[in-house]
């Protein structure tokens, strides 16, 4: 996936490109106990 | 010390690149590991979307904050470069350093952090631990 996220405040500032490839799961620890 | 819904459990695995920048985030339970090949690079870049989405620099106030919030879901983040330690934040961290150069003893500072804080250091810090922020708020909003 890949994002534009903006370096400055206003709707013409550059922007940076982030690329992500991966998985992050977040969860309630009770939730992953029970698998 | 927990947040309402208990401690939180963070599993897998996420390579970044930031405008070229590599970072990889590996989660196993209640640790989260950032390397990223040029911490400063990327914490410069963290906080350049901090601030154009508050319109504010982060800092100590906010880093404190995000410490908070990871102690409270029960994570221990770790930033590093590829070969040394940078910072621990949250769950467990007791760091007079931290209180002292940081203004929070949930962040504790390795040895290379303490000499760039005085000059700027704690922008690392607190950009680094953000992303760990991002995930924390998009895993309350989606409960």
């Amino acid at each position: 996936m890949t994002v534009e996220v903006p370096r400055e405040t206003g709707s013409d500032a550059p922007r940076a490109t982030w690329r992500l490839n991966g998985t992050l799961r977040i969860t309630t620890a009770e939730n992953a106990s029970r698998g | 010390m927990t947040g309402p819904h208990g401690p939180l459990n963070l599993t897998g695995e996420l390579s970044l690149e930031v405008d070229g920048v590599g970072v990889q985030v590996h989660a196993d339970g209640a640790d989260v590991r950032i390397v990223a090949e040029d911490v400063g690079d990327f914490v410069a870049r963290v906080r350049e979307a901090a601030t154009a989405r508050s319109g504010v620099a982060p800092g100590r106030r906010d880093l404190g904050g995000l410490a908070e919030a990871l102690a409270e879901a029960g994570i221990t983040a770790h930033l590093a470069s590829p070969t040394r330690p940078v910072a621990v934040a949250g769950a467990g961290v007791h760091s007079p350093a931290g209180g002292l150069l940081l203004g929070t003893r949930l962040v504790r500072p390795r040895a290379a952090v303490v000499v760039l804080a005085v000059g700027g250091g704690r922008r690392l810090l607190v950009a680094g631990a953000s992303v760990l922020a991002l995930g924390l708020v998009l895993a309350r909003r989606r409960r």
